[in-house]
């Protein structure tokens, strides 16, 4: 179910005021998406998950405390969503420095069965070549290709200027093609 | 042409090809930089064809579970605090 941006700020005025029934309505809004983001952060499903619990702890720690823009509530309540979700995956590469590169570890159920091998395949060199694009990268090429997000949204989610998200987009996608091994055309019969 | 000038093209690129245009037709329509664009429009297809891991059961009770928690007992408190003056110094309940 879709929220509007009226809806939101008001469920975000009765969550404040302790109203769980409206705190579960936010949680549902947000939390596939969060966990998305928080994926493309880390490159692990296990700890995108425990950041996520994390999350929403911190949301209800800070909640009160927010105030919302008049006209703009879901625009600016996403992008207080997505900044903690960054903060988090900042903290969680600085505990882990030192470590196996977050990066590096696939979940064990990810994998597929073996009757999909092909398929599986692929979809490995894919994220393990998305993987290895830098986090800022990641972001951008998630929300705009998973989320569906306009430039417009993915800068105000991120703190860039639409401009900084449109050279992100294609130095993301630059790098994709090169570990992807997408050769540049010898000019288009 | 420069970085942002190139940036801009590609996201024009993409959004004619969201818009269901055929990749040939707007290949076409940037011949110049076609040879430059057309790696970078592939890989975005790659990018719709890769799927995340979804959100386990678990994982999305264990994610609810903390605040759920946490929201009871703020609540908790707030009304066992509810009657009480509020002290000067003290962080409000």
């Amino acid at each position: 179910m879709s929220v509007s941006q009226n809806d939101l700020a008001l469920l975000v005025k009765r969550a404040q005021a302790g109203d769980r029934s409206a705190f579960d309505a936010i949680y549902d809004r947000f939390t596939d998406a969060l966990y998305r983001f928080l994926y493309s952060r880390c490159g692990d499903a296990a700890l995108a998950e425990e950041l996520l619990g994390d999350l929403w702890v911190r949301v209800v720690e800070h909640l009160p405390q927010l105030r919302l823009p008049e006209g703009n509530a879901e625009a600016a309540f996403a992008a207080w969503l997505y900044r903690i979700a960054r903060n988090l995956t900042v903290d969680a590469f600085r505990r882990r420095r030192g470590d196996v590169p977050l990066l590096e570890t696939i979940s064990s159920r990810e994998r597929a069965p073996d009757d999909i091998v092909i398929a599986d395949d692929e979809q490995r060199e894919l994220r393990a070549a998305f993987a290895q694009l830098t986090s800022e990268q990641r972001e951008v090429l998630l929300l705009r290709f998973f989320e569906d997000r306009s430039n417009a949204e993915v800068a105000a989610l991120t703190g860039r200027s639409e401009g900084a998200v449109k050279v992100m987009q294609h130095r993301a996608l630059g790098s994709l093609a090169r570990l992807l091994g997408i050769e540049r055309k010898r000019g288009v019969s | 042409m420069n970085e942002q000038q190139r940036s801009d093209l590609l996201d024009t690129c993409l959004r004619r090809l969201r818009a269901g245009e055929e990749l040939g037709l707007v290949a076409e329509s940037v011949s110049r930089e076609a040879a430059d664009l057309l790696p970078l429009l592939e890989a975005a297809a790659s990018m719709g064809q890769m799927s995340v891991p979804p959100l386990s059961a678990d994982g999305r009770a264990r994610a609810r579970a903390a605040p759920a928690q946490l929201l009871s007992y703020v609540l908790q408190h707030r009304q066992a605090c509810a009657g009480l003056p509020a002290l000067p110094c003290a962080p409000r309940c």
